[in-house]
């Protein structure tokens, strides 16, 4: 029995690039489900790198409304709908971050409910995947040297540059902008053969060796 | 699994830059500082670096805005770059998916409620989303939270969709990755969505969750009950427990598959479950998973489950073997699909 990839048809939750051809229709329903989708880890995304819930509402804002405005001028090879709306929330959380003259560490009060992050929670398939995608992303980080993932996370998570990365480590400029292209390049070996990096629950060394460092 | 890629304890000085990219006050790389606007160099001085090598700071958008702007000229020149631009942008596109694994401590607020509503709201007002690709929208007053050049520019670098095809990898194109797996049989054991249970999982105690139970039972209702979802049975041989009970569940949409157990006997510690898939003589080694307290195991399959015949659970010592090393427990036909 051959499978094919029919999801349009299968009875349930839609793809996401049907939910981005109904958006292109105009289809505002299919802007809520996209954000029903991914707002929270859009907001999540945008929040770590700016540290301020307003700001990153902001900036989400912002990202819904491209993808509204801009929907057809997605297609297939800009990558997965995800990639493409989490590229655009990045990037307007870095142009919002370097916008800024003046860095305000506030501590944002935490007065809401902690935030787990069980995207679609009425498909628990498509949140299973999810979570094994995650898993795979934070083992295959967690094999990184660590100067290329501290290069990787300062930027992507910190927001900085590749000269403030370099002044911040001592490290010269060229260094820098090598860790990263050699890390990316690594990473998309090791998730390139799934199943290589991340390994089974019986080869995976517990804890967090994903990220201390 | 904490992540310490934190923004807390960064040096002010460090970060402060300006829309057109110098970078004023850097602690102590003269190099760094770009007052006259030349192209930055190497902070050994002396020979300019390839542009090439600018394109991992590029995708992670560590290139201030002049030299991000260069790159992308640079791009609309260069079919190398173009290439691995587009084999790498999918690769920083899936760092957020670290998010999704913060544990609590680490916590992220919520949204508020209504930002949902503002952005629906924001978009009925505008109500032109669809237009030939690249145009701007006319017209189209700025608003509160918008800037001036909204839209992805750098997941749309010039000249971007002139690369030939890079064929798709797995996990970055999950459509066609999952399917590519089928033959290294690729199986995770999943006891719950939560990162936390997760986590647990992943280190082989499923057996340690407790608190989760009830969310757990309930996700496998909610999975059993999904309209999409095939289904095959897993029937006790005579060598395993008559109270064991099975399912494999197949959501085409999903092209994942979740094999659900319950009645099998807790194993001791250095054995483990196995998934075995049977197509012709020679049977394919599967994940393996653990169940819980009240034998409840659960599985998350990659495979193509139902390119094979049958598939069958033994007992293996940790860590799995390649062929079977004792008694079939449990098995399913998985022949003429849902059953």
């Amino acid at each position: 029995m051959e499978l094919t990839h029919a999801g349009e048809q299968t009875p349930g939750r839609r793809t996401d690039e049907a939910v981005l051809a109904a958006i292109q229709q105009g289809d505002d329903a299919a802007l809520a489900e996209l954000y029903d989708r991914y707002g929270r880890l859009a907001f999540a995304l945008a929040y770590r790198v700016l540290q301020e819930r307003a700001v990153a509402e902001d900036v989400v804002q912002e990202a819904f409304l491209a993808v509204w405005r801009r929907s057809g001028s997605y297609h297939a090879d800009r990558g997965r709908p995800q990639a493409w709306l989490m590229t655009i929330v990045h990037n307007a959380a870095i142009d919002r971050r370097r916008g800024r003259f003046k860095r305000e560490l506030t501590d944002v009060q935490l007065d809401d409910v902690a935030y787990n992050l069980e995207a679609d929670g009425d498909d628990p398939f498509a949140a299973v995947a999810g979570e094994i995608e995650a898993e795979q992303v934070r083992a295959a980080v967690g094999q990184l040297p660590v100067e290329q993932r501290e290069a990787i996370g300062l930027a992507y998570f910190g927001g900085l540059t590749h000269q403030e990365i370099a002044a911040r480590t001592g490290v010269p400029l060229g260094t820098v902008k090598s860790r990263m292209r050699l890390g990316l390049r690594k990473l998309r070996d090791t998730l390139g053969e799934r199943g290589r990096g991340a390994g089974g629950p019986t080869e995976r060394s517990g804890g967090d060796a994903g990220f201390a460092s | 699994m904490a992540m310490t890629w934190s923004t807390r304890g960064a040096d002010p000085a460090a970060q402060r830059g300006r829309q057109d990219g110098s970078v004023t006050d850097t602690t102590n790389d003269a190099s760094a500082n770009n007052d006259s606007g030349r192209p930055p160099g190497d902070a050994t001085g002396g020979e300019q670096p390839s542009p090439h090598d600018a394109v991992g700071a590029y995708l992670l958008d560590a290139l201030p805005e002049a030299e991000r702007a260069s790159f992308e000229r640079h791009l609309a020149t260069c079919p190398d770059c173009r290439r691995e631009v587009a084999e790498l942008a999918p690769v920083a596109a899936l760092l957020p998916r670290l998010l999704e694994l913060e544990p609590e401590s680490d916590a992220i607020p919520a949204p508020s409620p209504d930002l949902r509503s503002r952005i629906l709201t924001a978009a009925r007002a505008d109500r032109a989303p669809a237009r030939p690709a690249d145009q701007p929208p006319a017209g189209v007053p700025a608003g509160a939270g918008e800037r001036t050049a909204p839209g992805p520019r750098r997941a749309d670098p010039p000249g971007a969709g002139e690369v030939p095809p890079v064929a798709p990898v797995p996990v970055l194109n999950r459509a066609v990755g999952w399917r590519r797996q089928w033959l290294a049989a690729a199986v995770l054991a999943v006891a719950a969505v939560g990162a936390i249970v997760w986590a647990l999982v992943l280190q082989g105690r499923l057996s340690d969750v407790k608190s989760e139970n009830a969310r757990q039972a309930q996700q496998i209702a909610e999975l059993r009950s999904r309209a999409d979802a095939f289904g095959w049975t897993l029937a006790p041989t005579s060598n395993g427990p008559a109270a064991a009970k099975g399912q494999v569940l197949y959501s085409l949409h999903s092209q994942i598959a979740l094999l659900y157990v319950t009645g099998l006997q807790p194993l001791p510690a250095g054995k483990v479950y196995q998934v075995w898939y049977l197509k012709g003589s020679q049977p394919m080694p599967g994940g393996t998973f653990e169940v819980n307290a009240q034998g409840q195991g659960l599985l998350a399959i990659t495979t193509d489950v139902a390119t094979y015949n049958a598939l069958a659970l033994t007992a293996e010592p940790h860590g799995g073997s390649k062929a079977p090393t004792s008694a079939v427990l449990m098995s399913a036909q998985l022949n003429g699909a849902a059953g």
